[in-house]
């Protein structure tokens, strides 16, 4: 099974050896390669926003019976690079008695937490910018940042109905986020670490969301459903819903700070997308079948690369298509929602899984 | 159990929406939007559209159906519309002699054509009005005079005796019908 890694791994080989051979401190050679990761991610986020803004409208579209956009460029495709020219020259307008040191850092922290944590995702069996051991833990912290960037933002802009905006934000995502991780934490009780690239190696069999049978498919909703509320989408987006307080939080920003907003936005919905990938789909895993070895020479033949960003874009068409159709949730609604049902729900799917878990009671286990 | 059934039920609601989304999605042929410069030729104008008035020819004899009653004038609600009649002094009937129409006061409401007895207005589906002047929006819309925006090849003159056609300029497959002959 060893022919699918189709190429990243020699091509890291290849230039760990090249750097080895030109600067002989093997620190210095892990510097660049930390340089070079940080580069590739950077330019990789910055594409990465503009496909997915521009999937967003043209699926919102198509979903509404219409064209979306369709001029600039054949079938509208450089309409993002114009939104971004024009949000780069426009004019950074501050407002009167804004705070403005936190005004100004609250788009940063937003988009930091977002990029961040992207490092963590593996994309191909060695194209992961960092290794660490406990790399769920590390990512679910580091993205919870985000709620800082969103209330800094709401208090800042000196404007009753930004806090407003901001104080709901506060309150949906922290609440969310509790049902988002017993979500995960039932998967991970099955592949026994939190690292990232052993989670992907333990679904060297099967994916979990089949191989955990009914545990896999019930977290795997719950995660979805906490996730969408997790990025302010609809039918959770009361906080930035556009036809409600204005543009809620980001209401005062204009220009470039609202281009950050509005890059973490899809970042992070790139990263929750990711996130579920990896742990419910196998990451980069193909889809194998425990000791199917001709179903799974077939599987193989696809690059691992393709199997991670298909699996993740049909997950952000997933959450694109739930924004499109369903209504919107009144904040109560929503509040009332995580911690009546969501939330037990999540903690009796735990338990329910902690005890298969322990027992041997999922597919192709080592028992 | 109600919350159970509550619960199969919410899902089921949530479900058919993303079905019916998804239905819209995949058919492109079912996209509303037309492409408007690029697709002249082609247009598509629903009938019920609210265009620019014009008088309607009878098929036959290409003369007009108005017979100038004053009816139109009386149902626009802001004054758009005057007419000019004298009496015909052979058959000692009204006939048509100026039907001014004001393009600047018009509303589109529609209720001189819903209100003429002797189906004698239509709406154009011309809707490539624009003007350059405030004065060429006093439009005579009548013989005599040729109402702007046409183009000139296709003459809102009608030849006598001539099977007049439609006074669509631009050719438009949704166009209603122009009147039954037999109208008077």
């Amino acid at each position: 099974m060893n022919n699918f890694i189709y190429k990243t791994d020699s091509m890291v080989e290849w230039l760990t050896n090249w750097l080895q051979q030109h600067l002989h401190n093997p620190l210095l050679v892990e510097i660049v390669k930390m340089l070079v990761g940080a580069g590739v991610l950077a330019g990789f986020v910055s594409v990465l926003a503009m496909v997915l803004i521009y999937i967003e409208r043209k699926v919102a579209a198509h979903m509404q019976q219409r064209l979306g956009p369709m001029r600039v460029g054949p079938h509208g495709i450089f309409q993002t690079v114009a939104d971004s020219i024009k949000l780069l020259t426009k004019e950074c307008i501050t407002p009167q008695d804004v705070d403005r040191f936190v005004f100004n850092l609250a788009p940063l922290v937003c988009f930091v937490a977002a990029f961040v944590s992207l490092s963590f995702i593996p994309f191909a069996p060695r194209i992961q910018a960092v290794n660490f051991n406990v790399g769920i833990l590390f990512i679910l912290g580091i993205s919870s940042l985000g709620v800082f960037g969103i209330l800094a933002a709401g208090w800042a802009s000196n404007n009753k109905w930004s806090l407003l905006g901001a104080m709901r934000a506060g309150a949906q995502i922290i609440s969310y986020e509790l049902s988002a991780v017993l979500a995960l934490l039932a998967i991970l009780i099955f592949a026994g670490t939190l690292d990232f690239k052993e989670i992907v190696e333990s679904q060297r069999n099967g994916w979990w969301i089949w191989r955990a049978h009914g545990i896999g498919i019930v977290a795997f909703l719950i995660y979805t459903i906490a996730s969408t509320a997790e990025c302010n989408r609809t039918p959770f987006d009361i906080v930035e819903g556009e036809s409600e307080l204005t543009a809620g939080f980001h209401t005062e920003y204009s220009a470039i700070k609202f281009a950050m907003f509005f890059l973490a936005e899809f970042i992070n919905v790139f990263l929750v997308c990711a996130i579920s990938a990896t742990v419910f789909f196998g990451g980069w895993m193909p889809f194998h079948i425990g000791d199917m070895t001709a179903l799974n020479g077939i599987f193989d033949l696809v690059p691992p690369f393709v199997w991670f960003f298909g699996k993740v874009f049909a997950l952000v068409f997933v959450v694109m298509w739930f924004r499109w159709t369903f209504p919107r949730l009144r904040v109560d609604q929503l509040m009332r929602f995580e911690w009546k049902y969501l939330m037990p729900l999540a903690l009796i799917n735990l338990g329910v899984g902690a005890v298969l878990a322990a027992y041997g009671g999922f597919f192709f286990n080592k028992f | 159990m109600n919350i159970l059934r509550k619960s199969i039920d919410g899902i089921k609601g949530l479900l058919s929406g993303m079905t019916m989304t998804l239905y819209y999605f995949m058919r492109f042929d079912k996209v509303i939007t037309q492409q408007y410069p690029e697709n002249r030729d082609r247009l598509i104008i629903p009938p019920r559209t609210r265009t620019r008035i014009a008088l309607t020819q009878d098929a036959g004899t290409g003369e007009y159906n108005c017979n100038a009653c004053g009816i139109c004038v009386k149902a626009c609600p802001n004054g758009s519309i005057a007419v000019d009649r004298e009496r015909d002094p052979v058959t000692k009937k009204w006939k048509l002699a100026k039907y001014e129409y004001r393009f600047d006061r018009c509303t589109l409401c529609g209720l001189c054509v819903e209100s003429c007895k002797s189906d004698g207005l239509h709406m154009s589906q011309q809707f490539e009005t624009a003007v350059f002047s405030r004065d060429e929006l006093v439009q005579i819309l009548n013989a005599d005079y040729r109402p702007p925006g046409d183009k000139p090849a296709v003459e809102a003159n009608p030849a006598p005796a001539a099977p007049a056609p439609a006074q669509n300029p631009v050719p438009n497959p949704g166009a209603p019908a122009p009147n039954p002959p037999g109208n008077v």
